[in-house]
């Protein structure tokens, strides 16, 4: 073997490789190889000390942004080569959460087999909402609950649908109910005279999720349907699905009253609405009477004035004020007609909130 | 913690664990590319882009394929070549070796390091400074493992001459 044929496993050797008998054999005995070998090994030595040399201080660390996702990443591009305002981006974004928690919280809770509250939605035969009630399950919720207003606007039926909780039952609740319906004429001849106490009482069991039928004598049936939450919904009643008014709504909901400074009345968890200019809604406190408010004239009514969720008006030199839950008109004018003596008929002492035809109340005055 | 450790906390995105990582490996990585894109500065931002993009993808890395230490320095590597390819340049600079003093040889054995070609200087650097076997040599410059020892000498061979004197003037290509 010649010395050139040998460098190659001299390198190798220099890496620390076995090499070829003949090789290893040629460059035990060969000095120009051996000197070579001195010097490869040297070259390595010399390039390690001078690498080491060259080991400077190491620049700062960086920071190391934590790893996101390919959506997060697109994100953030999106957001920085966004043309239309972020601002508004940003808006919208937040309602879109704002939606989808609430949808997915209402959602959550309805799943739930024992909420401490049920909404009782009651639908008439043509799916429109009758009327709303939340009833609390911590035993606040004791009296008879009374839900009133047209079952047929065709044929002029007039129903009113009384629920008493009578406690839980397995995946539902229990409830004492009375019903009545009539001919308008009929009613308003017989208004002060029913006894509703007299009505006959059934035990009904309402399973939220599970529409149940209520007969209304020979006027039809009304459906209960039940829904679980654990707290009483800020926009429960009569199908509400804006929280804006319409333009010839009236919305009260959850009513407080003051006099003065002075709270004279509250009814929670009740919403009453409607639309035309032909209906006045009605509070009834206990002891304070019935207050009627209506968007067009009525007798004997002072005028007042809508702001948002507040009716201002002024009774025998007294100013008055009703807070509501949600925005009452798209109006500001309201007619404001209090009834200090009233008592309901049906249920003397109790609340009442709902609404009558103003044509009903000219004939009874 | 081990490197298998350290990689797999890495790859779960612990900052940490990619700081020590950073701080055990970089300066051998920038001495590195000092000798691969001729300045520190170039260097360091080189290193800087190389250590970002592991970061971000630390899933190229497989064990099984050799040390993470070998990855890196071929991550380096590429790195260095995109950084000469934005350059739009692909020859560097020839340093004329003109002292011969015996205080001077040493220092200028670096030099005469960077008149190799850019592959046989990145091949002595990986082997004799940073010890990398022939198969991590193979996988990381994705070269044969047969030729490994070949090119070594030659390498090597190249290095001897310049350094003595033989060689003194040869260009340093890009490839």
């Amino acid at each position: 073997m010649r010395c050139d044929e040998a460098a190659e496993f001299v390198s190798a050797l220099c890496d620390g490789e076995m090499i070829t008998p003949e090789a290893a054999a040629h460059i035990r005995a060969c000095a120009a190889c051996a000197e070579l070998m001195k010097q490869y090994t040297a070259l390595g030595a010399a390039l390690r000390c001078e690498a080491s040399l060259a080991l400077t201080a190491l620049p700062p660390t960086p920071h190391w942004e934590t790893r996101t996702g390919i959506l997060t990443r697109l994100w953030r591009k999106g957001w920085q080569t966004m043309r239309v305002p972020r601002l508004a981006f940003a808006a919208l974004v937040l309602v879109a959460l704002i939606t989808i928690g609430v949808e997915w919280k209402r959602a959550h809770v309805s799943a739930q087999s024992n909420g401490s509250v049920v909404v009782v939605t009651v639908n008439r035969e043509d799916q429109s909402v009758f009327s709303t009630h939340a009833f609390s399950l911590d035993g606040s919720d004791k009296g008879y609950m009374s839900m009133g207003g047209i079952l047929d606007p065709k044929k002029n039926i007039d129903a009113s649908i009384s629920l008493k909780l009578a406690g839980r039952a397995e995946d539902g609740v229990r409830f004492f109910v009375k019903v009545k319906a009539f001919p308008i004429a009929e009613e308003i001849a017989k208004a002060n005279t029913d006894d509703f106490a007299q009505l006959p009482e059934r035990e009904i069991t309402l399973i939220p999720g599970v529409p149940l039928k209520v007969a209304m004598g020979e006027y039809g049936t009304l459906t209960l349907n039940g829904e679980w939450f654990d707290h009483i919904p800020p926009q429960v009643g009569m199908g509400i699905v804006s929280i804006d008014t319409g333009p010839s709504e009236l919305r009260i909901q959850q009513p407080v009253l003051l006099k003065g400074d002075m709270r004279i009345g509250e009814i929670d968890g009740m919403t009453d609405t409607h639309s035309g200019f032909d209906t006045s809604d009605f509070v009834v406190f206990p002891k304070t009477g019935r207050y009627l408010f209506s968007l067009s004239p009525i007798p004997d009514a002072v005028q007042g004035k809508i702001e948002k969720n507040r009716i201002s008006f002024e009774y025998q030199g007294t100013p008055y004020t009703l807070l509501t839950g949600a925005p009452i008109a798209q109006l500001e004018k309201v007619w404001v007609k209090v009834e200090p003596d009233y008592k309901d008929p049906d249920h003397p002492g109790s609340y009442g909130l709902g609404s009558l035809r103003n044509a009903t109340l000219t004939q009874k005055n | 913690m081990n490197d298998q450790e350290q990689w797999r906390r890495i790859v779960a995105g612990d900052a940490q664990a990619f700081t020590a990582f950073y701080q055990a490996t970089a300066p051998r990585l920038l001495a590195f590319l000092q000798h691969m894109v001729g300045s520190r500065e170039a260097a360091e931002d080189v290193a800087q882009e190389t250590y970002a993009g592991i970061w971000r993808h630390p899933g190229g890395y497989h064990p099984e394929r050799g040390s993470a230490r070998g990855y890196l320095f071929g991550a380096g590597r590429r790195r260095a070549q995109e950084w000469w390819r934005r350059r739009g340049s692909v020859t560097e600079e020839v340093v004329e070796v003109s002292a011969e003093s015996h205080t001077e040889r040493q220092s200028m054995l670096l030099d005469a390091l960077d008149r190799l070609p850019t592959e046989q200087r990145t091949l002595l650097w990986l082997r004799e400074v940073e010890g990398l076997s022939y198969d991590e040599l193979a996988k990381t410059l994705d070269i044969p493992l047969g030729t490994v020892r070949s090119r070594l000498f030659t390498a090597r061979e190249a290095l001897r001459r310049i350094w003595t004197g033989s060689g003194k003037g040869e260009r340093n290509e890009m490839r």
